[in-house]
């Protein structure tokens, strides 16, 4: 089970860049140049997360997370400032590209004060209480689904494709995921989630997009949860890429440091 | 305390005297904690703050933690102290700490086997998390590594004893020591190893591989738990501690494989005392094996699920060792995050294998906010049916408690 949390790279692989689609690519051919597009040789960046329940009571994460992609492997160490009762608290993963190889991934809690070694969570679990899956957060890739490129629309004034995407197998939590992406930037701006009831079931939008370092980039994304009544915001900060930062960098006794920041 | 005041007035010097560069951060929590018996008495009752200061510049970091307590259940427990305090030097691929800190080692959830570095806190009994059953030792701790490898080596000078609930007030010492006896309990503090030549030592090599982790350490220190020489004087018994030499080497694993993680952990400790098996005055010196395989597994949903199997030698038993020469104990422990993790309910038992008696605890943790945070447990130690056994001799601490705590 591939299991990828890549806060970096959280966007890229959520909005698909499209490097050169032309209007007669099939979906999966569109699909597949989005997922291997070019996202720097490493990033960093630091994320806010809201939760908002259907009473507007907000709650807010803040984290920062560092990536390096190695070519055949990705490596990602995550850390949560805030708030302070999971401050400190860090993932280290490496995500390789070798079909059905899993992923290696550690846990540090400062309560503990060591690291874990931990196996790969249901990618359909939702991360730390947001309303992204693991799936959602750039764990699914491209051969999993079926691709269909629906139609042309224009959105908030932008000419986009519309692709939906259909799960192989069966027993997934969306029965479908239709996706806008502007064929200006080659990036999706908007993505529904259907549940096995065919149910809308999330819509994800995304805004603020801006180019850092040449690299077009989300500034904002919101997940709206229809069913549960509950939405989370993620405000990307302090995006860098192509970063120099070193091999040991991702290792488990930089973890253990505690204070990566 | 007099050495309390003046570190903490050396580090706020030093705060004043940093450049710009340094970049100081303040932090920590407050936290109150009662605990009723199942028979209704009060066992504990305590509150206290817990302030921690870190500062960074540069490649060096500063940390320092005091922990506060007020303890109306047991005024001797009421106290300012320092918890953790060192000063630590990063490199890219190096780095050295030293002063008080809390060393932790091993794979193993709850038993400690390799993990003998940082001596345990025995006074608590409800309601506490990893780190309030961890003393800190002042230690030179130095490390290189490498993206898959660690090399840790440790120095420390200055012996740190275990805590004992050897306080009139604390429950867990009627249970050890009941006055039912007859007797009265004197215990003397001893004298500790303090000498340079006393100073303890350890290594560890560890790996982290795609197919797992595994490590292998070495360790020469004194036994954090005495020895006590006992005298008698009428009624009054008189317990001197004795420390003594011992060495582990040890080794451990923890192997992913699809949502399992397989745990397993294992030491030989030499040179240890066990009692004899007629004479309570008497010992033995041999050599322990300690074992343990475990199994971690998260099906996803929030639940997470872990057992434990673990095995306890004493090497060359024979028939004059106050105990048996194998002990076995298996433990359970399941978790399950509700409400977008704002509720934990987990359980947790350990069950003795030989008397069958277990410790058990089921706790559950609310956060009313992200800062605020309303705990409460149930902590149960029930005896074999034929013999109280190492758990059940504190079958008259089960206990009720409940805990808030506000973090900042």
């Amino acid at each position: 089970m591939k299991r990828r949390i890549k806060m970096n790279y959280l966007i890229p692989a959520m909005l698909l860049f499209i490097t050169s689609a032309a209007f007669s690519q099939s979906g999966e051919e569109i699909m597949r140049m989005a997922d291997e597009r070019y996202t720097g040789d490493s990033s960093s960046s630091r994320t806010t997360i809201q939760l908002i329940n259907k009473r507007g009571n907000e709650r807010v994460r803040e984290l920062i997370s560092y990536s390096r992609d190695y070519g055949d492997s990705e490596k990602t160490v995550m850390v949560f400032q805030r708030p302070a009762d999971v401050k400190g608290v860090g993932y280290l993963s490496y995500s390789y590209e070798e079909m059905g190889k899993d992923d290696d991934t550690w846990l540090y809690l400062p309560a503990l004060k060591k690291s874990r070694r931990i196996s790969g969570s249901s990618r359909n679990d939702y991360f730390m209480g947001t309303d992204f899956t693991y799936d959602d957060m750039g764990d699914r890739e491209v051969y999993e689904d079926s691709h269909t490129l629906v139609r042309e629309e224009v959105l908030d004034g932008e000419k986009c494709w519309v692709i939906e995407s259909r799960p192989l197998e069966s027993g997934e939590m969306y029965s479908r995921r239709i996706s806008w992406i502007r064929q200006d930037i080659h990036m999706a701006v908007k993505v529904e989630f259907y549940d096995r009831q065919q149910n809308l079931m999330k819509i994800l939008t995304i805004s603020d997009i801006t180019q850092i370092d040449g690299i077009w980039t989300a500034g904002t994304m919101v997940m709206d949860n229809l069913l549960k009544e509950h939405k989370t915001i993620l405000t990307m900060g302090d995006m860098r890429y192509n970063i120099e930062v070193d091999d040991n960098f991702f290792s488990v006794a930089t973890l253990e440091r505690g204070r990566i920041r | 305390m007099k050495r309390l005041c003046t570190l903490v007035l050396l580090i706020l010097i030093a705060a004043g005297e940093l450049s710009a560069e340094t970049e100081i951060y303040f932090s920590g929590f407050v936290d109150t904690l009662s605990t009723v018996g199942l028979t209704g008495d009060i066992l504990a009752s305590w509150a206290r703050f817990r302030p921690e200061l870190e500062l960074y510049n540069g490649n060096f970091y500063l940390m320092t933690t005091l922990e506060a307590r007020y303890s109306e259940k047991d005024p001797l427990e009421s106290e300012i102290a320092l918890k953790e305090a060192f000063i630590e030097y990063a490199g890219s691929s190096f780095d050295i700490r030293g002063g008080r800190q809390i060393v932790v080692w091993g794979k193993a959830d709850g038993v400690e086997i390799t993990d003998i570095v940082s001596p345990k806190d025995y006074t608590g009994f409800s309601g506490e998390e990893y780190e309030d059953t961890r003393l800190p030792v002042i230690a030179l701790k130095g490390r290189a590594f490498g993206t898959f490898w660690t090399v840790e080596t440790i120095w420390i000078p200055l012996f740190t004893p275990a805590q004992l609930p050897v306080s009139p007030d604390n429950p867990l010492r009627e249970a050890l020591y009941p006055s039912s006896s007859g007797l009265t309990y004197q215990f003397n503090d001893g004298t500790k190893p303090s000498r340079l030549k006393d100073s303890e030592f350890g290594g560890r090599i560890s790996f982290f591989l795609p197919w797992g982790d595994f490590s292998f350490c070495g360790f020469s220190g004194w036994n954090d738990t005495p020895w006590y020489e006992s005298s008698l004087d009428g009624s009054t018994l008189t317990l001197n501690p004795e420390y003594y030499r011992i060495w582990m080497g040890g080794m451990d694993a923890a192997v992913p494989f699809a949502s399992f993680v397989f745990r397993a952990e294992g030491a030989f400790t030499g040179n240890q005392r066990f009692r004899d098996s007629a004479d309570d005055s008497n010992y033995h010196v041999r050599d322990g094996l300690k074992i343990l395989g475990g199994l971690d597994w998260n099906p996803g949903g929030g639940w997470s699920l872990t057992g434990q199997y673990f095995e306890d030698w004493v090497l060359g038993h024979g028939d004059s060792i106050g105990r048996d020469q194998r002990t076995q104990s298996v433990s359970l422990s399941l978790s399950k995050s509700l409400l977008r993790e704002c509720l934990e309910l987990s359980v947790m038992g350990i069950l003795n294998l030989g008397d069958y008696d277990s410790y058990s605890f089921y706790q559950a943790d609310y956060a009313f906010t992200d800062a605020f945070h309303l705990l409460g447990g149930v902590v149960l130690y029930l005896p074999g049916p034929e013999n109280d056994g190492e758990y059940g001799a504190y079958k008259d601490v089960s206990n009720i408690w409940v805990k808030g705590r506000f973090t900042y």
